[in-house]
């Protein structure tokens, strides 16, 4: 993961922090930064959200197409992730460029979708054997700029120029994600977390449009896609997981670490939660090793801090749905 | 208890530049012209074509008798000889140390422009050379003041004096350069219990106030000792506050910091971050400074 | 002379017979097999049969079999210096790589290269790297890199807990300071009836499933230990597992699995010692 650099005091400095349950940012050890989530902010995809968790910036567009299911399981359709990290791909981040990362979360994806019952995948099937949707989730990482990409990045600084010029004024030039950093150090950190809320988010969203399958006397079949708009199928999310990170910071572990935290962390856990509290993936990144006693208190958190993260998660997209068209879309213009 | 907060996202309103009123700044983007005057010289942030004088960058046009310039109200830093700067080494070389500074090039800060443990007129030796490692390493953070500037644009150091030099326990937040603002001192012990310096190339840094000022360590022995809780807690808030400012566009020393910090003695530190907070505390700082303008 | 392979692999469309055969007798024959598998006591470790020293190519090697199919081989190199410096203290790299050998599965021959099966082996070989990178002393080794090779022979599952105790057998083997060996040891949950298994019956964790027992499961969980230090150097395991507490005990269990493995693997890399010593 694109780590920062920082000198030996400073890290002590912030795990002294971490063991007084006071973090350099002013929250304690099981504090989310404050998330902004929105769905329905890209137009041409069957769902989409963007989350911002504090200045780590995760887009995702869903766009659901008809395959043919697979030979082991003839009566489910699938997803299919891409994680697009190419932002932070510098070569001095110790080799683990931002496609090796890519991957990295999207295998990730894969395991905690592969686990049954997060998404009804039979739901997804159109007629066995034959068709069944394709859900292709695509994760864009609008902001993981380390100091060196926004340096590298003129667009940026372009930008930013005109956001400090003008203001509120009418003309805003944006770059291509519509992000830039002003606190470049202030940049990302807990990038699994927030895609997998950003995840659900954008699945919450998805709407997929009904389709019907006639057959003549002749046996060839057909497919009819509904006219309506409204008719669609929506997925039930309920037990989508969403992962909890729990990075080791001396002998405590926090959530929700920014970037300079987890360059203070040798070993963390990440852990999948549903919002029923069920475990459905579990995983130990980092350079370090875990003593048993503290994994056990890290599933215990997890637990805790992914149920609220699912309570306020379903609270904000149903407020927004309430909401409905009544509500000004911000998109990238927040 | 664990605290999740999520939102909606809500459009919001800079709350305004404090910079120097007294009329509109004449802005331009690439590729404007600025006059077709030939009387004028061409500064900074222009080229001249056909006789045209034509921004190249985006930004304010400034008007030194008969010289033009642009400048980009965001920028990388630019050195000046006599700025306080906070920097990174990112690299030990030969008698030299590479300085990350937010500027175009990495700055240097030579082993002969620094003062060495033991006395500030002791000759360099090979030892010191060898022992480079030993007082700067990569990742460490210094102060230090701008020698001279390159041709280039490169940057040259000096600690040479014992205000100057490694850096401890603390904070850093990086801004854009261009809200630091000038002032005769850049470091400040507030009243508040912490201290910062406002480096001028946007890394600012907050660390607590030191007890006494050890004067034979030149900088060097860094203070490993836990920092209390309580001077923790201004640290964080000080912090927070340099972020809302920042995120509000309000330029940054130490009234508007202090004035910032004492607006958000209401609500928790976390809940500064909080963007309604944040403009809400912004907008009190900047009625108080304007206050203070008369 | 260099061959176009793209030409000479199979039909674009080839099946298994095994998915057509299957199919008819699924429910009964899957029955069988779990009421085949009751009697297994949970705790019960497969028989581990491991030998250091056996390549004579690389630095280290190391075989682990599995009673029940699984078999692996591992090599280990270096260290050597990285081809790419990552500055001047940074400490060594491990570099993993993790192989299936084509016909290591039962069904499908996965085509080598494939996207999946690429996908599945960098999974595993970055599962292989967080487990032994604790391990090892990396900070020995500024500006080198250290490279480890696991082969999958079989897979009569367990398959990547068997490729990480060969892997730190092999590295070991090869002489490469290390603070302790990393023992790995899986799990598996077999589903239960249908609920999401609340954990409130005796937790139906199996130590070291067999290939027929992971594919039926619920949930699996490999766990690497560092024996000496008593620490976890990876835990990687997905699926309906129920609560945390369910999982803390399938971690515990792995746990004391591995400490059971430990003298086994010690055992033979001293043997491996003293047959150098011999020769």
């Amino acid at each position: 993961m694109a780590s920062v650099v920082l000198s030996d005091a400073e890290k002590l400095y912030i795990i002294h922090g971490v063991q007084e349950d006071l973090r350099v940012d002013g929250r304690g050890c099981e504090d989310y930064r404050c998330a902004e989530v929105e769905t329905d902010v890209v137009s041409n995809t069957s769902g989409s959200a963007r989350v911002k968790l504090g200045h780590t910036d995760i887009l995702v567009g869903v766009k659901a197409e008809m395959g043919t299911p697979k030979l082991e399981k003839p009566d489910e359709g699938y997803l299919e992730f891409f994680v697009d990290c190419s932002a932070n791909a510098t070569p001095e981040f110790e080799g683990r460029g931002g496609e090796e990362l890519g991957t990295e979360i999207a295998s990730t994806l894969y395991r905690i979708f592969s686990s049954e019952g997060s998404v009804d995948l039979k739901s997804l099937c159109i007629n066995p054997g034959e068709h069944c949707w394709v859900l292709y989730v695509d994760v864009l990482n609008d902001q993981i700029c380390t100091t060196a990409e926004c340096f590298n990045n003129p667009s940026h600084q372009f930008s930013g120029a005109w956001q400090s010029l003008i203001g509120s004024k009418v003309l805003v030039l944006r770059n291509h994600t519509g992000t830039f950093c002003y606190q470049l150090l202030e940049c990302g950190g807990n990038l699994f977390d927030a895609i997998s809320i950003t995840v659900k988010a954008a699945l919450f969203n998805t709407r997929i449009p009904k389709v019907r399958v006639l057959e003549d006397e002749e046996g060839s079949k057909e497919i009819e896609l509904s006219d309506d708009p409204y008719d669609c199928i929506r997925l039930n999310v309920e037990d989508v997981p969403c992962i909890v990170t729990l990075n080791k910071i001396g002998y405590r572990h926090v959530v929700d670490a920014t970037l300079q935290e987890e360059a203070c962390s040798l070993a963390s856990l990440l852990i999948a939660i549903t919002s029923k509290g069920a475990l459905t993936c579990m995983k130990k990144i980092g350079k370090g090793s875990l003593d048993p006693e503290s994994i056990f208190e890290m599933m215990e958190t997890g637990k805790k801090v992914g149920k609220s993260l699912h309570a306020s998660l379903q609270k904000v997209l149903d407020e927004e749905e309430s909401l409905g068209t009544t509500r000004q879309k911000v998109g990238f213009l927040g | 208890m664990a605290a999740v907060a999520m939102r909606l996202p809500v459009i919001r309103k800079a709350v305004g530049p404090s910079g120097p009123r007294g009329g509109e700044k004449h802005l331009v983007v690439p590729g404007d012209t600025i006059t077709t005057d030939t009387g004028y010289m061409r500064g900074h942030g222009t080229y001249v074509d056909e006789e045209k004088l034509v921004a190249s960058v985006a930004g304010a046009v400034e008007r030194v008798n008969k010289l033009v310039c642009v400048t980009p109200l965001k920028t990388r830093y630019n050195g000046e000889v006599g700025d306080i700067v906070v920097g990174r080494i990112t690299e030990v070389q030969q008698k030299r140390w590479k300085v990350e500074t937010n500027s175009r090039l990495d700055s240097v800060l030579l082993l002969s422009s620094m003062n060495l443990p033991g006395g500030e007129l002791r000759r360099r030796s090979a030892e010191d050379e060898l022992a480079m490692r030993d007082y700067l390493q990569e990742g460490d953070l210094i102060s230090a003041e701008v020698q001279s500037v390159f041709s280039d644009g490169a940057v040259s150091l000096h600690t040479r004096s014992l205000k100057y030099g490694k850096l401890g326990q603390g904070v850093l937040v990086q801004v854009s350069p261009s809200l630091v603002k000038r002032q005769k001192t850049h470091f400040h012990d507030l009243p508040c219990g912490a201290s910062v310096i406002l480096g001028n190339n946007g890394f600012i840094w907050i660390y607590p106030t030191p007890e006494q000022k050890d004067e034979e360590a030149g900088g060097f022995t860094t203070n490993l000792e836990p920092v209390p809780l309580s001077d923790r807690e201004v640290i964080s808030r000080l912090r927070n506050c340099v972020v809302a400012l920042v995120t509000q566009k309000l330029m940054l020393f130490d009234t508007s910091i202090l004035y910032c910090y004492e607006a958000s003695l209401p609500h928790q530190i976390k809940d500064i971050l909080k963007p309604e907070v944040m403009e809400e505390i912004v907008l009190e700082t900047r009625q108080k400074l304007l206050d203070l303008e008369g | 002379m260099p061959l176009d392979h793209r030409r000479l692999r199979g039909p674009d469309e080839s099946q298994p017979p095994e998915l057509w055969a299957a199919q008819p007798r699924d429910g009964g024959g899957g029955e069988a097999e779990e009421s085949g598998a009751a009697p297994r006591d949970p705790c019960a470790l497969r028989p581990l049969f491991a030998r250091a020293g056996l390549l004579s190519q690389a630095e280290g090697s190391a075989y682990v079999e599995l009673s029940g199919g699984t078999k692996v081989l591992c090599a280990a190199w270096g260290p050597r210096e990285a081809a790419e410096p990552g500055g001047a203290v940074a400490a060594g790299r491990l570099l993993c790589d993790f192989r299936r050998a084509p016909f290591c599965a039962r069904g499908a021959r996965p085509r080598p290269g494939g996207a999946a099966e690429r996908e599945a082996e960098r999974e595993a070989a970055a599962a292989l790297r967080e487990a032994l990178e604790p391990a090892v002393r990396l900070s020995r080794y500024p500006r080198a890199r250290l490279a480890v090779s696991a082969l999958l022979l079989q897979d009569g599952g367990s398959a990547l807990a068997a490729a990480i105790s060969a892997a730190s057998l092999a590295l070991a083997d090869a002489g490469v300071e290390m603070y302790d060996l990393a023992v790995g040891c899986a799990l598996c949950r077999p589903p239960r009836g249908d609920g999401d298994g609340d954990g409130s019956a005796a937790e139906p964790w199996l130590l070291q499933p067999g290939e027929a027992e992971e594919r039926g499961s619920a949930a699996r969980l490999t766990v690497a230990l560092l024996p000496a230090l008593n620490q976890v150097s990876a835990v990687l395991g997905g699926g309906r597992g129920g609560e945390p507490e369910g999982w803390g005990r399938a971690l515990r269990l792995g746990v004391e699995g591995c400490q059971r493995l430990y003298p086994v693997l010690r055992h033979c890399l001293l043997r491996a010692a003293r047959r150098r010593d011999g020769a």
